[in-house]
């Protein structure tokens, strides 16, 4: 069985103005897979998936999505096709409450659909039931990356991107977020990671990238990063 | 004790118009992150429009209904064809777009129509007044407290309540996760430039009403009202320049009571100053301005 890739990028440039961000960049994601791009700060990991998402224009390269090309598709078109990303940082509507977030993360479905989803997304966030009418501006770090994963899954997406979702948390609270994604994964959501979590995110990770300045620079199995001791130390810096 | 009741109503039915026409500055401003100098012509296009519904005979309800509907189509139009050219411009592009846009708009007035006043006669009981005991209330007063009342009522719901209303609640705050959730931008805009022109229209009718005429330079003073009704409130939330609006209705109110006949001129220059004044202590107005934003 040949499998055609979910998402497939063509030589991929970003620039702002004089700067190249990303310099090139060709990868694929096959559905039902957890791929992970690894990069440095600055590596241009976010350049590159506000690209995809069409937030940041594409300055060349092609953008395939489920075999069509939506290169300069507008961001609520692509969502609406069902790729979606989970922005990095803190991006949760701080002063809507989580039911309110909730909903606009399932402002693009059927209302019977939305409501259902809904309900998948406080079984498997139990939390958010709990802090249901509460601003989400006053959930702690790791609960507002929760709601913002459940944001972006009220969509149904085919392919979820996510932007260093482990930033910033706590360790016992990135274990949580992980063994989330590696159920999701599970449950047939294909994932596209961005992390610097080197060691966490290759441990749940099909196949990995390493972007380098705005190229890759290594590409392969998870397994075969993970055998490279080393490779967090001579990637990364040493950080995260 | 009639003093006080009679000071609230004039106070209160001025600061509820102010209150209009500055939530709709402050919702652009959140939304889009500058400030719509143009905004107050659109009380001169709702008055313009109701001019010409007098002239071809249409009823008053119906006048009125156009004049608030025309300003709601003038600031979406003002948009599509000022604006949206200039999304991702800076804040000072737009601003001087949007002073360039007000000053063409006084001009192709005062050439296509006249400079010179043009009469609005709205019917009688909109300008009368009525008797509570021993105090004479005006009607065209309470009709603009009642109104702006149930305006901030309906606003609150669309914001708490419907999908566009919180969507909008959440570009204010992160325009690009808001794409992300994947409601269209444009429609986002556009609903805040029509809300923001419906509610100059209703503060319009209102104003046209007390002074029966309507004339290109008539939105100066309003416009000014509602900038300085939006900064003092602040634009965080909604609350921001009711608040502010209130405040400054007070203040009028206050002066136009206790200044001598010849000092009525220092009015507004007092008025301003207490503003400078506040903005030294304050400057993000009362309830703080969202200053994270995302571009
Ligand atoms: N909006 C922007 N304007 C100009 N330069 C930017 C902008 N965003 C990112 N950059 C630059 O592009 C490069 C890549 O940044 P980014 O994509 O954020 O990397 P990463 O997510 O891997 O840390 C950096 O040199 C950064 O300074
Ligand atoms: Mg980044």
């Amino acid at each position: 069985m040949t499998v055609s890739p979910m998402l497939q990028l063509d030589q991929i440039i970003v620039r702002y103005g004089a700067i190249m961000a990303v310099q090139g960049v060709s990868c694929e994601v096959r559905e039902g897979e957890i791929i992970v791009l690894l990069g440095a700060n600055g590596a241009g990991k976010s350049s590159l998936l506000r690209a995809i998402l069409g937030l940041t224009p594409v300055d060349s390269g092609r953008v395939w999505f489920q075999g069509q090309d939506v290169t300069g598709w507008r961001t609520e078109a692509l969502v609406r096709e069902g790729l979606t990303l989970t922005p990095e940082g803190r991006n949760v509507f701080q002063s809507l409450t989580v039911k309110e977030n909730l909903r606009l993360g399932g402002a693009t479905m059927a209302r019977e659909q939305a409501v259902e989803t809904l309900e998948r997304m406080l079984e498997q966030f139990p939390i958010l039931r709990e802090r249901y009418d509460q601003l989400a501006g006053t959930l702690s770090g790791g609960e507002q990356q929760m709601l913002a994963i459940a944001r972006s899954l009220m969509s149904s997406p085919k392919l979820l991107i996510l932007d260093e979702p482990s930033l910033g948390l706590a360790p016992v609270i990135i274990e949580e977020v992980f063994s989330l994604l590696s159920d999701l994964r599970d449950q047939g959501t294909t994932i596209m990671l961005v992390e610097q979590n080197v060691a966490q995110s290759l441990a749940i990770a099909d196949r990995a990238y390493l972007l380098e300045l705005g190229r890759i620079q290594r590409e392969g199995p998870a397994a075969s990063f993970l055998e490279d001791l080393n490779l967090h130390e001579i990637y990364l810096g040493g950080e995260g | 004790m009639e003093n006080i009741l009679q000071f609230a109503v004039n106070a209160l039915s001025l600061g509820g118009v102010y209150a209009m026409l500055a939530i709709g500055i402050a919702l652009i401003y959140s939304v889009m992150g500058f400030l719509n100098i143009a905004h107050g012509d659109l009380l001169t296009l709702c008055g313009y429009a109701m001019f010409f519904c007098i002239g071809f005979g249409l009823p008053w309800p119906l006048v009125i209904i156009v004049g608030v509907l025309a300003a709601g189509a003038a600031s979406v139009a003002m948009e599509q064809v000022a604006f949206k050219p200039l999304r991702s411009a800076s804040f000072d592009t737009l601003l001087l777009t949007s002073f360039a846009l007000s000053a063409a708009i006084h001009v192709v007035l005062q050439i296509s129509i006249s400079a010179r006043p043009k009469p609005v006669p709205l019917p009688s009981f909109l300008t009368g007044s009525y008797k509570l005991g021993d105090i004479v209330i005006g009607t065209g007063q309470t009709l603009s407290i009642a109104v702006a009342l149930t305006s901030m009522v309906g606003l609150t719901y669309f914001l708490r309540r419907t999908t566009m209303g919180l969507a909008m609640q959440a570009a204010a705050q992160d325009f690009d996760t808001t794409r992300l959730m994947g409601i269209q931008a444009n429609r986002v805009i556009s609903s805040a430039f029509f809300i923001a022109g419906i509610l100059a229209g209703i503060a319009g009718v209102l104003i046209i009403a007390q002074r029966g005429s309507v004339d290109p330079l008539m939105a100066m003073n309003p416009l000014i009202k509602g900038l300085i009704a939006a900064i003092i409130g602040g634009t965080g939330s909604l609350y921001g320049p009711v608040i502010g609006g209130i405040i400054l209705g007070v203040l009028e109110t206050i002066f136009q009571t206790v200044l001598p006949g010849e000092a009525l001129l220092f009015r507004d220059p007092l008025v301003l100053s207490l503003l400078v004044a506040f903005l030294l202590v304050a400057p993000n107005g009362l309830t703080g301005t969202r200053v994270e934003r995302s571009r």
